[in-house]
């Protein structure tokens, strides 16, 4: 009887000194930050952080939840995120926050490391948030307009982006933890998805609008979505999205995506590495502009060959440009030297930028329209 | 020299009974009529209820005879016909003969009668509707079976409903209850001993088996228990119940409890044993397993598939109703990441206008549900209308309206209150678990929540029922053990019985031909 009201009592004792946080936060005593958006004040380069918070305080139950949006300024990010409570009853909450968005400047002239490094080390904040890069003057703007779907800004951009990937396959979604990871590989240059603002039907939304591409911890450039898409061919990342190619002036087809599997690997010959593309894509011919009802097989056949060479030569292209314009290896070629041959990353590592932008990329594309939703002749 | 020594023996059993009589208190009969009605009258005193009456026959004076009974329990037309008649009447001659077997066996008309020299027995056999013949020059009396009450017709038990199969339940005359099962187990395997309990109430217990599946380590450890009962009133199982079970601080049912024959034919089928009492309904069912908290009779009598799936479903209600309260709680003060974000911002934005927080909140709505139900049990049925109006309307709806409660809070409440009705064998755990488990997550969150659970694991598995463990984990579960546990399988597919019982082979054939 002693030993179990010893056994019971360390028990206890350990529930409590080890459960770690455990505060009890009741919902009410919270301002919930869905979206964040980081711009700098440019007259004492100060930190201007603009959070979306969820009004809890209109009733839900006729138009749904709204959104507020709260300054700070601070010197560094923890530092404006504390000031801010300075306007708020609750402190804030960031368990939920679902996306920060960077404007373009900071972007361009900060390193991105001083970025995330709040958010890795915050205990609220998960892994899982995107990043977004602004392509309007400053981060905020995104996060302040009204959008065409939620009232919450922070939810419909991260919608957006996540969603992307399924249906149009024009931007790339990275998540925190995966920027961290990017940020430290060998070989390998961060993407994020970049959005600007547009003018729908006479009034503001957002949209996405390509790849802002980084070279070493800082932005250099953007892709657009045509060119992203093609830049995911390479990644092995395309899950969907729609291929238009035309044969002849009058006549265009447009491809779904539905399979798609990229073969990477390199070659050393004389000491020149080659790296080859193989992407195997099976697709949908869902719309075709100029031909006759119904089609036959043999002019599936040369629609097959007319998208083959077409992919391979826009995603040609878009190398090339990343080569010449930005030479920041986001395809990740470096990286996969470095798996699979360690000793020659070591060799060639130092000079890899000069390496990369000389790079000689070969690639070969197939395609097999599976399906033509055949509409018969009657 | 037969005769001598049957009288030796009747001696010896005589001598034993005045001992018994005396450390009773109790003085022996005497052969003289007229002290013995003095004797009884005495020890009836202020026994209204008692009837003496002389009979004296017509043709003999020296059979002269008088009976005792209570008025209201006994049948007159017996009474009358069978046993005044034809003392009154007989011409038979009783010189010579033993004048007690001749009345017994040539004269009285009635099926049941014994002899009998013991007081205590001619007082129970009053009480309980016997009718008591002493006759004039006997040290002895004879006790006639006459009783007759009103009992309370069979009819289908309230609390145990079913759609198909059996509707009879049990009534609270111990005789018919045991009609009831005897009639639908045909062999003399069905054993039925009774056994006296209750000091001063003298209460018939029944304990039923059947002889070739009942397991005898488990029956012999049942009359051990009985044993140490010494209470004066047996009035329900449950105070037996109470005496003879395992945990005996434990919320967890270790003796099952119906009121149903055909459960119970069930139960003896699967070599369980039976106590029945007289005076009540319920019915004990020991050794008793963890699963048939879930199961139900007409699991049984319906189709499996669906018997299958509607005992998930009380599995999970056991679960639900007990963690419903726990898991809100854990994760609307704590572990708020749980949430998918679009049901945080609704749950957020109605608990921002109430006052109480939400473990509080939740205390407090479970005990006015809890108020509630027990309001709904004991009140007059004829204002039930009033009370669903109050419960439903006031409680719920103007109480979310007026904030003072969240409505999520309402949602959460309702759900454990309905699941708490699938698994009614489990209320007095559940409503412990349900409060140690909320009172658990308010302070440490999920880590609380799933200490309690495990608690309670710990406690479920180590319960026995006479000492068959109330869940087995052990290496020796058998496949065949599993098929009357989460799911119901056919019967042609149940070919063993639980472990519980001695003969394991439910249905001889193929396999399992030779036990």
């Amino acid at each position: 009887m002693v030993k179990r009201f010893i056994i019971i009592m360390i028990n206890l004792f350990l529930i409590i000194s080890l459960s770690g946080c455990w505060n009890y936060r009741g919902l009410n005593e919270m301002t919930i930050v869905a979206g964040i958006a980081i711009d700098k004040k440019p007259e004492n380069n100060n930190y201007l952080l603009s959070f979306e918070i969820v009004d809890t305080t209109m009733s839900i139950k006729e138009r749904g939840p709204n959104s507020k949006i709260i300054e700070s300024e601070g010197k560094t990010l923890f530092d404006a995120v504390r000031n801010a409570k300075k306007r708020v009853a609750n402190k804030l909450y960031f368990g939920h926050t679902e996306i920060v968005i960077i404007s373009e400047e900071i972007a361009r002239n900060d390193d991105l490391n001083n970025i995330i490094d709040w958010f890795l080390r915050d205990n609220e904040c998960r892994e899982t948030i995107c990043f977004v890069i602004s392509q309007e003057k400053s981060a905020r703007d995104l996060l302040s307009i009204r959008g065409l779907g939620q009232n919450i800004k922070a939810i419909e951009i991260k919608k957006i982006v996540v969603n992307d990937k399924k249906i149009t396959s024009s931007t790339v979604c990275v998540e925190l933890y995966n920027i961290y990871n990017i940020l430290k590989a060998d070989g390998k240059s961060l993407t994020l998805p970049a959005m600007h603002n547009i003018i729908n039907d006479g009034e503001p939304a957002n949209e996405v609008n390509g790849i802002a591409v980084f070279k070493e911890k800082k932005l250099i450039g953007f892709l657009t979505t045509e060119e992203s898409r093609y830049f995911l061919f390479v990644l092995d990342e395309i899950k969907g999205g729609v291929l238009t190619f035309s044969s002849n002036k009058n006549t265009q087809f447009a491809l779904e995506i539905s399979k798609n599997k990229t073969k990477k690997s390199f070659q050393v010959k004389d000491g020149e590495i080659k790296i080859l593309i193989k992407t195997d894509t099976t697709v949908y011919l869902n719309e075709s502009m100029g031909y006759s009802d119904s089609l036959n097989k043999k002019q599936i056949k040369e629609m097959e060959k007319i998208a083959e060479k077409e992919l391979k030569k826009n995603i040609s292209s878009v190398v090339k440009k990343v080569q010449a314009e930005y030479n920041s290896d986001i395809f990740g070629f470096g990286n996969m030297i470095y798996k699979k041959n360690f000793k020659l990353w070591n060799h060639i590592k130092d000079k890899w930028e000069d390496e990369f932008m000389s790079l000689n990329v070969e690639i070969q594309s197939d395609i097999h329209i599976i399906n033509t939703a055949s509409i018969k002749e009657s | 020299m037969f005769r001598s020594l049957s009288n030796k023996k009747e001696k010896i059993i005589k001598n034993k009974i005045e001992d018994i009589n005396e450390k009773m208190g109790y003085s022996s009969l005497d052969s003289s009529l007229g002290k013995n009605i003095d004797y009884v009258n005495k020890l009836f005193k202020d026994v209204d209820i008692l009837r003496i009456k002389h009979v004296n026959n017509n043709y003999q004076d020296n059979l002269k005879c008088c009976i005792a009974y209570s008025d209201g329990v006994v049948d007159n037309a017996i009474i009358n016909d069978n046993i005044i008649k034809p003392l009154m009447l007989a011409t038979i001659s009783l010189t010579g003969k033993d004048i007690v077997d001749t009345v017994m066996n040539q004269i009285i008309q009635v099926s049941g009668t014994k002899k009998t020299f013991n007081v205590k027995d001619i007082i129970e056999s009053i009480s309980y509707g016997d009718t008591v013949l002493f006759i004039e020059g006997v040290a002895q009396a004879i006790i006639i079976n006459t009783k007759k009450f009103s009992v309370r017709v069979v009819s289908e038990p309230e609390n145990e409903k079913n759609i198909s199969g059996p509707k009879e339940g049990f009534t609270e005359s111990l005789m018919v209850n045991l009609s009831l099962i005897r009639r639908r187990v045909l062999t003399s395997e069905l054993k039925m001993k009774f056994y006296i309990l209750g000091q001063r109430t003298n209460t018939k217990v029944c304990i039923c088996y059947i002889d070739g599946i009942v397991n005898k380590q488990i029956l012999s450890e049942l009359y051990r228990r009985l044993e140490k009962i010494n209470m004066d009133a047996v009035l329900d199982t449950n105070y037996i119940t109470e005496f003879i079970k395992d945990s005996q601080l434990s919320p967890f049912r270790t003796t099952g409890k119906t009121e149903k024959p055909d459960v119970i034919v069930g139960k003896l089928m699967e070599g369980r044993i039976a106590i029945f009492l007289d005076g009540t309904p319920d019915v004990l069912t020991i050794p008793y397993l963890f699963v048939e908290n879930f199961q139900s009779s007409e699991d049984y009598y319906l189709n499996f598939y669906y018997s299958s799936f509607s005992r998930l479903m009380r599995i999970l209600g056991f679960f639900l109703t007990s963690a419903v309260p726990g898991i809100y709680i854990a994760i609307v003060a704590f572990q708020h990441e749980m949430l998918p974000m679009s049901l945080f911002i609704n749950v957020a934005a109605e608990r921002q206008s109430v006052p109480l927080p939400a473990a509080l909140e939740a205390v407090i709505m479970l005990v006015i549900f809890d108020i509630l139900r027990e309001t709904g049990i004991r009140m007059p049925s004829n204002i039930g209308q009033a009370l669903s109006i109050v419960g439903a309307l006031v409680i719920g709806q103007a109480a979310v309206d007026a904030k003072f409660v969240a409505a999520p809070m309402i949602i959460m409440v309702a759900l454990t209150g309905i699941t708490n009705l699938l698994v009614p064998k489990m209320n007095a755990p559940v409503i412990i678990i349900r409060f140690a488990l909320l009172f658990l997550s308010s302070v440490f969150g999920f880590f609380g929540l799933i200490l309690g659970i495990s608690c309670v694991l710990i406690h479920v598995i180590n319960l026995r029922s006479f000492g068959i463990p109330q869940i087995t984990l052990s290496g020796k579960l058998q496949y065949q053990e599993l098929k009357d546990i989460f799911i119901r399988a056919p019967w042609w597919q149940m070919i063993l019985r639980p472990g519980l019982s001695k003969d394991k082979v439910r249905i001889k054939n193929g396999k399992y031909k030779n036990g």
